[in-house]
């Protein structure tokens, strides 16, 4: 399931994953998908004009990727489920992203409370993989059959989103590891008042 | 761009729809900044470079007075009012500010919404209830108030609907209680209970309370909880000068119960003249000073409505503008004497003080030619042919330069200077602010008969004040004893008047 395919069981982990990605104090995600406002913000489109969007986007705070922005997809799953598939197919969205909308995103991220694909794990963020993806969905990534999409892909692409690729597996536990209610509220009084506010 | 007569809707809807992130984020902020700032309350709106942040504000509110505590507000989307509820019971800090950035009122989880919101000191405010806010601001200074406390601690979920009710009823009650109607006056507090969080609902109930009691309402009669503790202090005081318009002599005649001249000169300044020439017209003949000193003029240029005579507060300074002079008056000789060292006249010509002094109760006068001066004392100087013929001795350039003159209903002298132009009490008490008044602008200026007349009409006590008999000291005179007030007075005498 992807995006608007998951409404009912997505915004509420999209919501958790905000929260969790909030209270790094690292990063500001501004828009999630279930959010009307928001699906313009997220929204792509295929080849064929077929819409696509992500979960969340937001934009990362300090540090060297300080403004850089991000789109992520969300899978609250308690189990692998079909993450292989639908992560097959986000690698081409990354793509199709990067190359009708380029400089609008700086980072992509998946993020899961199960993992998948285990026995490929450390392969699913290179180059070969984001490749490999973007034949398999050629027709709706590149515009052309999957035999002419080898000599269609770009390379230097699938080797930026590659390297701009984050995956991150969270647990309930997670939760438990973030800054206590006092320290969060301190940072935020912090940030807000260096920034002169 | 956002035009100014786009509703609030449409403008967040334009916003929302521009293709960048940051475009839309400031013209968001920029929207809510408007309409917060259309509340009146005196917050400084700032943005931070967050937004839709889970634990970070998109803007806070800041007030000069640093006894009010800085609210954050935060910007929801109004897709899920669940989040938003969770959000504020768990992420958000007590106290804060939500704004939807669309409807919430009407919605399923509106009541989870309320009663959250609620329980944290939150305020949750959608966009039709911004606008409804906003509208009610510019209705009148008793919506206003409405709309700073709601900016400043309201809690719980405003949309169009509550926002109105909140409003309507908390400045239906200010109106009432300064009536002395307990229906509206417990309406109201009753809201300030439900919608306030504590601090701010204390500081509505005092105003209501003030406004009861000020209205001549009896402490044990209010109703609500009455706190014995109130005092009409400067707060208090600049609140009900600069707040509702209040024409009712009644009203101010009892505010002058537990108010001294010396609380309004602390004041300052007040921008609504109006409701101080009332107090000070109310209670002319209770407020006392002790100098006065008079500025001629050429004559004024008036606004269109603007009456002959009116009391205004300035710089510390009380002053009584007339068509041709302005008075003004102090509780000590001091200021008016630095007032007036750098204007120095020639005195006054005696058949000129002659015509005036019929008034005046004069029983001594100082003749001076620049040579020699003479001071002749009598029971009163208009009644003793020795007047005349002492002035004529000093010749053409005889002139007065100093009278004793007595004050109007108060069993004092004061000293007319005619040539630094001031009127000073003679005694240690000062004397009502009316005699004084008669005193200082008789002597001191030049009126013809119809200006006279009309003087002499503006610095009487309202005729409604001495037959609606409100001058028995109410109850409140007993929660606040005189002598315990900086500047305690004696009580008036209800046979002087």
């Amino acid at each position: 399931m992807f995006g608007e395919e998951s409404h009912a069981v997505g915004a509420a982990g999209v919501q958790k994953a905000k929260r969790w990605l909030d209270a790094t104090t690292r990063v500001d995600v501004q828009w999630i998908y279930p959010e009307e406002a928001a699906r313009e913000k997220l929204a792509f489109s295929w080849h064929d004009d077929a819409p696509f969007a992500y979960d969340m986007g937001g934009v990362f705070r300090g540090g060297p990727l300080a403004n850089l922005t991000f789109m992520a997809e969300v899978k609250h799953y308690s189990e692998a489920g079909g993450q292989g598939a639908m992560y097959e197919e986000y690698l081409a969205r990354c793509y199709r992203a990067r190359q009708q909308k380029p400089g609008f995103t700086d980072q992509f991220m998946w993020i899961t409370w199960h993992p998948f694909s285990v026995t490929n794990w450390s392969k699913l963020t290179t180059v070969d993989a984001v490749r490999a993806a973007v034949i398999k969905h050629s027709p709706k990534s590149l515009g052309v059959p999957v035999d002419h999409a080898a000599s269609a892909v770009d390379d230097k692409v699938c080797a930026e989103v590659a390297e701009t690729l984050w995956l991150l597996v969270l647990s309930e536990k997670h939760e438990f590891l973030m800054l206590s209610d006092l320290d969060r509220a301190a940072v935020i009084t912090a940030q807000i008042t260096r920034a002169g506010v | 761009m956002t035009q100014v007569d786009q509703s609030i809707e449409s403008a967040l809807s334009d916003a929302l729809g521009r293709h960048s992130w940051a475009d839309t984020v400031s013209g968001v902020k920029q929207i809510v900044t408007r309409y917060l700032e259309g509340l009146h309350s005196g917050a400084r709106v700032r943005h931070t470079d967050f937004f839709n942040h889970s634990f970070a504000p998109d803007l806070t509110m800041t007030w000069p007075d640093a006894s009010q505590a800085e609210r954050r507000v935060f910007l929801r989307f109004p897709d899920h009012p669940e989040f938003i509820a969770d959000s504020v019971t768990n992420d958000i800090p007590q106290g804060s500010m939500v704004v939807g950035l669309g409807e919430l009122e009407s919605r399923d989880a509106a009541p989870l919404l309320a009663d959250s919101s609620r329980d944290r000191d939150t305020l949750v405010v959608d966009p039709p209830g911004l606008d409804a806010l906003n509208e009610s601001a510019t209705k009148g200074s008793g919506e206003t108030i409405v709309t700073s406390a709601v900016a400043r601690g309201a809690r719980g979920l405003f949309g169009r609907a509550k926002a109105g009710e909140v409003t309507r009823r908390i400045a239906t009650g200010l109106q009432g209680a300064a009536r002395g109607e307990a229906g509206p006056t417990s309406q109201a507090a009753d809201t300030t209970k439900s919608d306030f969080a504590p601090r701010q609902a204390n500081s509505l109930e005092y105003l209501l309370q003030t406004y009861w009691v000020a209205g001549g309402g009896r402490a044990d009669k209010y109703p609500g909880e009455f706190r014995p503790s109130v005092k009409i202090g400067a707060n208090e005081l600049a609140l009900l000068l600069e707040t509702l318009d209040i024409d009712d002599w009644v009203f101010w005649r009892n505010l002058g119960n537990d108010v001294t001249l010396e609380r309004v000169f602390a004041l300052g300044t007040t921008s609504h003249s109006a409701n101080l020439s009332r107090l000070i017209r109310a209670n002319v003949d209770r407020f006392t000073a002790k100098a006065a000193w008079i500025r001629l003029s050429d004559g004024r240029i008036h606004e269109p409505g603007e009456p002959d005579y009116d009391w205004r507060l300035e710089n510390d300074l009380l002053r009584l503008v007339g068509p041709t002079f302005e008075a003004h008056f102090a509780e000590r000789r001091k200021r008016i004497n630095k007032l007036s060292a750098d204007h120095k006249g020639d005195g006054i010509a005696p058949e000129v003080l002659l015509e005036r002094a019929p008034q005046l109760g004069i029983t001594e006068v100082r003749f001076d030619d620049g040579r020699s001066q003479l001071v002749f004392s009598t029971d009163d100087i208009t009644a003793d042919d020795r007047t005349t013929s002492m002035a004529k001795s000093f010749g053409d350039a005889g002139r007065i330069v100093r009278a004793t003159a007595t004050v109007p209903s108060a069993d004092t002298h004061a000293t007319v200077d005619f040539e630094s132009l001031t009127a000073v009490a003679m005694t240690n008490s000062n004397p009502p602010l009316y005699g004084l008044a008669r005193t200082a602008v008789q002597a001191l200026v030049p009126l013809n008969q119809e200006q006279r007349a009309a003087f002499e009409e503006f610095v009487q006590l309202p005729g409604e004040i001495a037959e609606d008999g409100v001058l028995v000291p109410t109850l409140f005179d007993e929660i606040v004893p005189e002598a315990a007030l900086p500047g305690g007075r004696p009580a008036a005498d209800p046979d002087a008047y």
